[in-house]
């Protein structure tokens, strides 16, 4: 019988599902395409304080990068940064993803020098999620929520693996 | 073969300004007439329909102007829908147009941009918007922000996308094939939910993406979401958005895709069930699994259940539909060399029959995942062997090891075989004349030296000490 710890802590908005117990050697990959570091930051400490049972691999990778990049591990999650900039070769790479047999979690959010007017807002989301996007992050503090998400699919996979084991 | 959109129209095609009744009434008509004559010109009524669409539109666009008439963006202007008729999202007026006119750069399906102002109009006008291409527009001051040329990449993406509708899965001459195509059609025809059975990797959201493409011009945002990641909260929150424009715009519609919908936790089925009650006939599901109905009836919530079975789909395995393959791989690679991934337009003959033979376990995802990277590796005009995944390029091979090898304990059992019958012969010889190799070897019909020979080989003792 696998063992199963609680990960995380954000307060009230403790994750509920437990992640199983990791095969060994077993960890999840985050990319990120980014113009800076911020994400980078942000998604290292909240990594490792939600999903702190399974190892993370953050890496930040060019856009042309990712299709090469991912793949090789079991668990993968993108976060594209958007930008008018990057938006033309960003958009088919999400798409092309989202295809994919072994399809990685991919979430978006929009670079933060852009003023986007709150009335846009729902509208750009909703047109991201209909190029291929699984989630559409605001803001930080929309990373509890998303954690879990992540935590979810991490919990799939390693059940699916401990199953394949047997 | 189902097409997502009209087929493009030749360049001479004879069209005509096609205009609705709401514009015939207006002022502007003439104004929008006269332009029309020169630029392709269309405007919207205040809830959003083509009122007015002019020939060169039409053409620049390559669809008969009379096919788009009606055709819904939103029921107010400025809450306006993301559509995922293609149309819908090009003819689309910027977010925002209240006061002033704005610019947008619009593409046709064909790739063309061009750019276009759109002039919000009052009520007294009986006209929401009147959007003009290719007006000089230096006449106005207009500063693209950041948020318009995002959304600009995004609608420009989902416009090429569109271009290339993604009916391969239907592809082919098989009887399942057409089955596929005929209830992908039935589907398309009416607002139900449908449930998508089939195997891992069929293709279940592709023809999710079919229907909701090929449904009445309204069909609203398709948002996909996994459905055992989800619970009560993920899965207000990744509707979240949807839910909004539901509640803000009173006749818009939407389709959600669930993915694995069997796994589903309860709490996530009950709020599921629950916004379906809420907004009946307007939020549509079509859900994948790989379970039958009745399975359906035990996994999920009765409500739930009754109302994604209300149409069910099934997709058959691709090793069921071997003679399609080939069209189907043959449809894949030209599409990527019409995006200009590949310069490969054909495939050999060898390609094809290792591609008939392999037993497809990862099924359409796997047949498009195996053609994406052999068009990437192909350097030539014809995709040959070398260039296959190796877990196909092999295939043959190993099972024709496998046979070898096989063939080889076959023989190697009938030498222990032969080897068993001739220590028995040699054994009962002797028994028989109580140790006479001579006589034993003559009785068996060969040499002394021989019976001698096998006999130490065989390693025969009489009397036998065995």
């Amino acid at each position: 019988m696998a063992e199963h710890k609680l990960i995380g802590d954000w307060g009230s908005q403790t994750p509920s599902v437990p992640v199983t117990q990791s095969p060994p050697g077993s960890e999840w990959s985050l990319w990120i395409v980014e113009e800076g570091t911020r994400w980078q930051q942000i998604m290292r400490v909240l990594g490792e304080r939600f999903v702190g049972s399974v190892a993370m691999q953050c890496c930040r990778v060019e856009p042309r990068a990712v299709l090469t990049e991912i793949g090789q591990p079991r668990c993968s999650v993108v976060l594209w940064e958007l930008s008018p900039e990057n938006i033309g070769e960003c958009c088919p790479l999400i798409a092309a993803l989202s295809r994919r047999n072994e399809r990685p979690l991919q979430l978006v959010t929009f670079v933060a020098r852009m003023g986007i007017p709150s009335r846009g807002y729902s509208e750009l989301a909703l047109t991201c999620r209909q190029v291929g996007a699984d989630w559409v992050v605001r803001q930080p503090e929309d990373m509890p929520l998303v954690m879990r998400l992540i935590a979810n699919r991490l919990c799939r996979e390693f059940k699916g693996a401990g199953d394949l084991d047997k | 073969m189902i097409e997502s959109q009209p087929p493009n129209l030749p360049a001479d095609a004879p069209l005509a300004d096609s205009s609705s009744d709401i514009f015939r009434s207006t002022s502007l008509r003439p104004l929008a007439k006269l332009l029309g004559a020169l630029h392709p010109v269309w405007a919207f009524t205040p809830d959003g329909r083509l009122a007015y669409i002019s020939s060169a539109c039409g053409r620049w666009l390559g669809v008969d102007p009379e096919k788009l008439l009606g055709l819904s963006i939103a029921s107010s202007v400025e809450d306006r829908l993301v559509e995922s008729q293609p149309f819908s999202i090009l003819l689309a007026p910027p977010s925002g147009l209240s006061d002033t006119a704005k610019v947008r750069r619009v593409y046709s399906p064909q790739g063309e941009g061009r750019d276009c102002l759109f002039v919000p109009l009052s009520a007294e006008d009986g006209l929401g918007v009147l959007a003009i291409a290719d007006v000089g527009l230096a006449v106005v001051d207009h500063q693209w922000s950041d948020y318009e040329r995002l959304m600009d990449g995004l609608r420009r993406h989902l416009a090429q996308a569109a271009r290339f509708p993604n009916a391969v899965i239907s592809l082919g001459t098989s009887l399942r094939a057409r089955k596929l195509a005929r209830q992908i059609e039935v589907a398309a025809t009416s607002r139900s939910h449908v449930a998508l059975r089939g195997p891992q990797g069929s293709g279940q959201e592709i023809v999710a993406r079919m229907i909701h493409a090929l449904r009445a011009d309204n069909a609203g945002p398709f948002v996909a979401i996994d459905g055992p990641l989800m619970d009560e909260e993920l899965l207000d929150a990744s509707t979240s958005q949807v839910v909004a424009q539901l509640m803000e715009v009173e006749l818009s519609r939407a389709t959600i895709f669930v993915r694995d919908i069997e796994q589903m936790p309860g709490d996530a089925q009950q709020r599921l069930e629950l916004m379906l009650a809420n907004f009946p006939g307007r939020l549509c599901v079509i859900a994948s699994t790989t379970r039958g109905c009745e399975e359906l009836l035990t996994a999920l919530t009765a409500s739930l259940a009754t109302a994604v079975t209300e149409y069910e789909l099934e997709i058959a395995p691709l090793s069921a539909r071997i003679e399609d393959i080939p069209l189907m791989a043959a449809a894949l690679l030209q599409r990527r060399r019409l995006t200009g991934e590949t310069r490969a337009a054909q495939i050999s003959r060898e390609v094809l029959d290792r591609l008939v033979v392999y037993p497809w376990p990862g099924n359409y995802d796997e047949l498009v995942a195996a053609i994406r990277n052999a068009a990437r590796q192909c350097r030539g005009e014809t995709l040959q062997m070398e260039h296959l995944p190796l877990a196909i390029r092999t295939y043959g091979g190993v099972r024709e090891e496998t046979d070898s090898r096989a063939g080889k304990e076959e023989l190697q059992a009938l030498d222990e075989l032969l080897a068993e019958t001739e220590k028995n012969a040699l054994q009962r010889a002797l028994t028989k004349y109580r140790g006479n190799r001579a006589a034993a070897a003559r009785a068996l019909g060969i040499t002394r030296s021989r019976f001698l020979r096998r006999q130490e080989q065989l390693g025969v003792r009489w009397p036998n000490t065995n």
